[in-house]
Parts: C-alpha cells; structure tokens; sequence
C-alpha cells in the first residue's frame, strides 16, 4: 500500500471511522509481530507486545506525522514498548552504558561466520543465537536489519545515543558470531 | 597503511558515516585488499541477517482481541452482555427473595431500594443509608453502595451495547452535563436567594422582616424571627429558628433550634437538636442530643440518629430511630422502629401502631405507655459473623455481585480494565494516590458543594467517587489473580479464571479477624489510585508514544 493510502486511511481513523483502524492493523500487523517477537524471544510475548503496539499507536494517532512513514513511527513505538519489556525482565541485560568499554575489535575477522553458516542453510541456528543474544544487543539489532531503522531512529526509539547504538550492534553482531561459531563447534 | 576500525566499518556498511568519512573509507578500501575483504563479510552479513529476520505469521486471534480492546467488539460480546446482565439481575432479585426469607426486618429496610414499588426518597435513602451504616458498621456500608454499583453496571451495559453511544460517550456526557449544569444556573428560580454572612457575629431575620426567596445564611449565630419565603440554609454555631420558614430547613451547627414554624422538610446536623415548634413534613436529624419539646408537632415522619434522645410532642407519622438511648414521652400517629442501646416508652407516651424496638439492654415500657398495634422488643446478641450460615451466603453474594461487574466492565472497556489493573502493579503509587483521592474528593466535593452553584458538580463528583470507591477492589483482584496464575498482562486480564481468584482471595483476606478492615483499606487505597491514575493517562493530551 502506497504512503498516500496509509495517510488516507490514518485519516479516515481520525475523522472518527474508527474501524479502518483494522485495515491499519492488516497492513502492519505481520511486521509488528515479526519484529515484537524477535525481539522478545517469544512468540507469546510477541502477541502481547503486538496489541500493546497497536492500542498505543491508536490513542496516539493523533500525534503521528504524516511526512514520515508510517511503519517506522509503528516501530519506534513498538520498539519503545519492547525495550520497555526488557528492562522489566529481570534476567535481561539491557544495561547500555559502555562509555568503559575499550578494545572495539572484532573477534572473528575475514569471512563472517554468519555467511559461512548461511551456507550451510542453517537460518534456524542463526535465530536461536539471535534469541540468546543479550537484550541490549537484540533489540537494536532487529530494529536495524528487520525494522530497517536508522541507527538515528533506533537511538531515538530507545532512548539512547547514536554513539552508543552503533556500538551496540557492532558489538550484537561479534556476540552473534562468537555465539554460532560456539555452536558449530558443540556440533 | 592507516586502517580505519571495526566500528567505523560496521558504521560504514550499515550507512551511518557523515560523507567525508564515508569517501576517506572508500579511498581506503581501493587500496587495501584486507580491509575490502572484511569489508565484504560484514555486508553479506548483513544480507544473513535480513534474510533470517522475516516476518511472521500473525496469530489468529491477535486481530479481534486488538479490535474488542479497542472497541469492545468481540464476537460474543452481546451474547455475553446478556447473560452478565441476567445474572446481575438474578442476584439482585435472589438477594431480595431470601433475605425477606432470612429475616424479615432488618434486611428489608436497607435493601427496600430494590423494591421497584418503593416510594422512598433520595433523602429517605440517605437516612436509612445512614441508619444502617450506624447499626452495622462502616463494611455493610459498601452493600448499600451497591445500588450505584448497579447503576454503573446499568450504564456500562448501556455503553457497551450501544456503539453509537460507545463512539461518542465522552461528547455525550460532556454535553449532557453542560446541559444539566446550564439548565440548572438558567432555570427560572421561583425566589431570588440572598446570602448573609457575618463572622463572629449574629445573622437575624427580625421579627416583622420578611426575606422574599430562599435565604442563605452563616454566622455565629443565625437567628430566624422573621419570615422566610423560600428555603432558609444555615449553618452557624447556634440556629435559631423562631418564626416561619415556608419552605425547607437546611442547618448544620452546634445547637440547632427549630421554635417556629417550619412548612416542609427539616433537615438538620448539628451536636445538640431541639424541636420544639411546627415541622409540615419530615424531620431528619444527626446529632449527639436530640429533644422534641412538649409543644413540638412533625406532620409526617421523625428521622434520627444521635447518641441520646427525648421525645415528647406529637408525630403525625413514625418514628425511626438509632440512638445509644431514647426515650419517648409523646405521641406517635403511627410506628415506632428503634435500634439501639436502651429504650424506654415512659407513661403518657401514646403509639398509634406498631412498637420494635432491638436494643442491647432490656426495653423499658412503663405501665402508662399505651402501644395500639404489635410491640416487638428484641435484645440484640452479638454472635460471632463467622458462626452464621448468611454470612458466608452473603459474602458469596458480594463475590459474585464484583465478578459480574467485572465481567461487564472487562467487556465493555477491556483497555481501560486492563490498563487500570496493571497499574494496580506500581504499588506505592497506587496507595499514594488511592489515600490522596480518598480524602482530596470529599473535601473539594464539599468545598464545590458549598457554593450551592456547584451543587450538581459536587452531587455527580460524589456519585462517581463511589462509584469508584466499589470499583477500586475489581482492579485489585484482576492484577492479584494474574500475578498469582502468572500469565501475562494481555492474556491475564482477559482470564475469568484470574478475576474470581482475586476476588476470592480478597473476599478471604478482607474477613480475617482483626487486620481485615486494615486490609480492606489498602485494597482500597490501592485500586482507587490505579484507577484515578489511569483515568488520569487517559485525560491528559496524549503525548507521542
């Protein structure tokens, strides 16, 4: 559906046609979920995350601006929402603060393990390690490469500095490759 | 050869360099085929990434669950309604039937207001409210709350089956206030009110001195010798009425006098009360002491709580009392109902129908006393609640009232009810804010009330603060039942399972001897603060999420 369509029915939704709401819904609905959750680690979670996306995108409506796209003003703020999750969850790290971390190396250098393992058509490890990633790398992780995001729209979804996201997913994707070649090896 | 970092080749792949840095990297990555190399790994990388990172396939019911949260449009929704409100209707008219069963007294009086046919007034529902509440203590106080409850329930019903009203409601109700509010400020007052105010001092109607309208008073002391036309509303530290007053007596002081003659109503607050002219309708009085003189005549009905009471005159209808004790020495056209400590009937006294009296202490009927119709007298005993069987049948009833509303509430506002519930989850907040609304809303409802002008304002804030009041525990048990059955937030607050766990679990901890009133308190505090501050997310300008 063309950006003109969406702004229309966005619209109608304001104008008080309150069920075009649903035809929002069936646009987005599959990415919403997709990226509540991957994000999440849990389709459960995900479903929950995708309804509070969706009911906090309604009473906000209002608010959105029309310039930008609407998907990605639907995933900032399901992104909010999920990193929301996160940091509720006790056992999730999203301790961003890396201002000491030192040494920005990568561990594994020439061709990408990830594409190695691609190779072999194993997408499913490449999820199950994304899913055991660390909360703080996970989450800016799928904003960029699912949600297509800038790293300006993913610090501003997360609240965080651009500094800071950049790190993060350049450190997301060294975990992500330590994570893999580890279980290729207990293979 | 200068490399650049890893970073910035993460950067650069993924287009987050300014352009100066991005054209020194390329410069860079002609030259070196190692950093190219890597260059190339971290964008098929990115491809590995896209490429796993799919969509899904959403969950069937995602859709219509995210619709009845939004519009309380779910499949079965009328269906639902219908039943809940068959239920509700059956406890109401199953509370009605046994409890005239049970005993027939008692239970009748505070829940008459079920009686489709009852004639009783607001004020006479207050009174017996206040009757009640004085007989049982502040818990059975809740019960006769369940008239607004039921009210509510009846709104939500409304709201939910009719979705233009749904769509529109807050307009509505906006509009219809405005309306109500405006019709009551433009509506033609038969008589002008005036106010007089003096403090420290004496507010007087001379003799002779007629006010025209109604008349608003407070003083020192509000003395009455003249005539008023309309209503005369005072309050002061001594009321002294001693002419006439055409319309309704409205006073609240220390000592309250009613000399003259009053043409309706008296409705009067104050420590000490003494009636001792004419009233042409009905008195209603709280106090500490509560005299009627020998010459004092009520046409209708006599209406009193205090802690000792004198009654001598004449009552042209009943006589309905709670008082630590009383004793009557006039007439009474009709019955005598009375609860309390003591009674006594002294000679002289003359009752035209039935006497019950149910005191702690033997009632005292002296030989002169004449009584036309029955004479009950009971003696209160105090048993243990837990010992009777309609105990645990009412306390069943009150489970079963809440899990309905529940249900209603769950059906017609699901985002609301869960929003609220969750919020129940920032405990401290909850009961911060639980205690301030719980003592802030009577307070600015009585300072709004005042001004007579915001009478209807302080009327609906009250209605809706007990509403509340009754409410707050649904949204306690919603949040308890889903914490203990551990399911998530979207899928708890739409278990039945979860709500009837915590409302029983509520029902058990608010009976345990001893703490259960402190912890029925805190449910309380807690529900009405998440309550208020959901209600409060909701009103507030939304901001971008």
């Amino acid at each position: 559906m063309d950006p003109a369509e969406i702004r229309a029915i966005v619209q109608e939704v304001l104008d008080g046609d309150t069920a075009s709401f649903g035809r929002l819904f069936d646009v987005y609905a599959r990415r919403i979920y997709g990226f509540c959750a991957r994000t999440l680690a849990s389709r459960e979670a995900g479903e929950d995350a995708a309804m509070e996306t969706f009911l906090k995108a309604y009473r906000a409506l209002s608010t959105y601006n029309a310039a930008l796209p609407f998907e990605n003003w639907l995933f900032r703020i399901a992104a909010n929402h999920c990193w929301d999750v996160l940091r509720s969850r006790r056992h999730e790290d999203t301790h961003t603060d890396i201002a000491s971390e030192v040494g920005l190396e990568l561990s594994e250098r020439g061709e990408g393990a990830l594409e190695r393992i691609l190779r072999q058509e194993d997408a499913a490890s490449i999820r199950a390690a994304l899913d055991s990633l660390p909360a703080k790398y996970r989450a800016p992780l799928v904003l960029r490469y699912y949600s297509d995001l800038s790293y300006d729209e993913i610090a501003e979804a997360l609240k965080l500095k651009r500094a800071t996201v950049a790190t993060l997913i350049f450190r997301a994707k060294d975990e992500l490759r330590r994570i893999v070649k580890k279980s290729q090896r207990n293979l | 050869m200068n490399h650049f970092d890893a970073l910035t080749y993460s950067r650069y792949v993924d287009d987050d360099l300014a352009a100066a840095e991005t054209a020194a990297v390329r410069q860079h990555l002609a030259v070196c085929p190692e950093c190219a190399a890597q260059l190339r790994a971290l964008e098929n990388e990115n491809r590995v990434l896209r490429s796993v990172l799919v969509e899904e396939a959403v969950p069937a019911a995602l859709r219509a669950r995210l619709l009845t949260a939004l519009f309380g449009q779910g499949p079965s929704l009328g269906p639902a309604m219908l039943y809940a409100g068959g239920i509700l209707a059956g406890i109401f008219a199953g509370v009605y039937y046994l409890a005239s069963l049970l005993e027939s007294e008692s239970l009748i009086q505070p829940l008459s207001w079920l009686d489709p046919m009852s004639s009783g007034s607001w004020v006479d529902w207050l009174f017996r409210t206040f009757f009640y509440f004085y007989e049982e203590g502040w818990t059975m106080w809740l019960n006769s709350v369940e008239r607004l409850a039921a009210l509510a329930a009846a709104l939500v019903a409304l709201r939910a089956v009719l979705p233009w009203l749904r769509r529109r409601w807050p307009s509505l109700l906006g509009v219809t206030l405005m309306a109500v509010l405006l019709l009551w400020l433009s509506a033609p007052v038969a008589s002008a009110v005036e106010f007089r105010h003096a403090h420290g001092a004496v507010v007087k109607v001379a003799k002779g001195e007629v006010v025209a309208g109604t008349l608003v008073a407070a003083g020192q002391t509000v003395v009455v010798d003249g005539t008023v036309e309309g209503d005369l509303v005072a309050a002061g530290n001594r009321i002294e009425v001693r002419g006439e007053v055409k319309g309704n007596v409205i006073a609240a002081g220390h000592t309250l006098i009613i000399g003259g003659n009053v043409a309706n109503d008296a409705i009067l607050a104050g420590q000490r009360i003494t009636v001792e002219g004419q009233v042409g309708r009905n008195v209603f009085a709280a106090c500490e002491h509560f005299d009627t003189a020998d010459a004092a005549n009520v046409a209708q009905s006599l209406f009193a709580a205090a802690s000792m009471g004198m009654i001598d005159g004449k009552i042209g209808d009943s006589l309905v009392a709670a008082m630590g004790s009383l004793q009557v020495a006039g007439a009474v056209a009709k019955n005598i109902r009375f609860r309390g400590g003591r009674f006594s009937l002294l000679s002289g006294a003359q009752v035209g129908g039935d006497l019950l009296a149910r005191t702690r202490r033997p009632a005292q009927i002296d030989p002169g006393a004449q009584i036309s119709g029955r004479k009950t007298l009971e003696i209160i005993r105090r048993t243990p609640r837990y010992m009777s069987g309609s105990f645990y049948f009412f306390q069943f009833v009150w489970l079963l009232a809440a899990f309905v509303l529940g249900v209603l509430l769950l059906k017609a506002f699901p985002g609301f009810y869960r929003e609220a519930s969750e919020a129940v989850g920032s405990v401290w907040r909850s009961l911060g804010l639980g205690l301030a609304v719980l003592a802030g809303v009577p307070v600015a409802a009585v300072a709004v009330g005042v001004t007579l002008v915001g009478l209807p304002l302080a009327l609906i804030t009250v209605a809706i603060y007990v509403i509340a009041l009754y409410l707050a525990k649904i949204f306690v048990a919603a949040y308890l039942g889903r914490r203990l059955l551990q399911i998530p937030p979207a899928a708890g607050y739409t278990s039945l399972g979860a709500l009837f766990l915590g409302l029983f679990i509520l029902v058990v901890l608010g009976n345990l001897p001893y703490i259960g009133w402190l912890i029925k308190l805190v449910i309380i505090l807690g529900g009405l603060g998440a309550l208020s501050w959901q209600l409060y997310q909701r009103m507030k300008p939304s901001s971008a999420a």
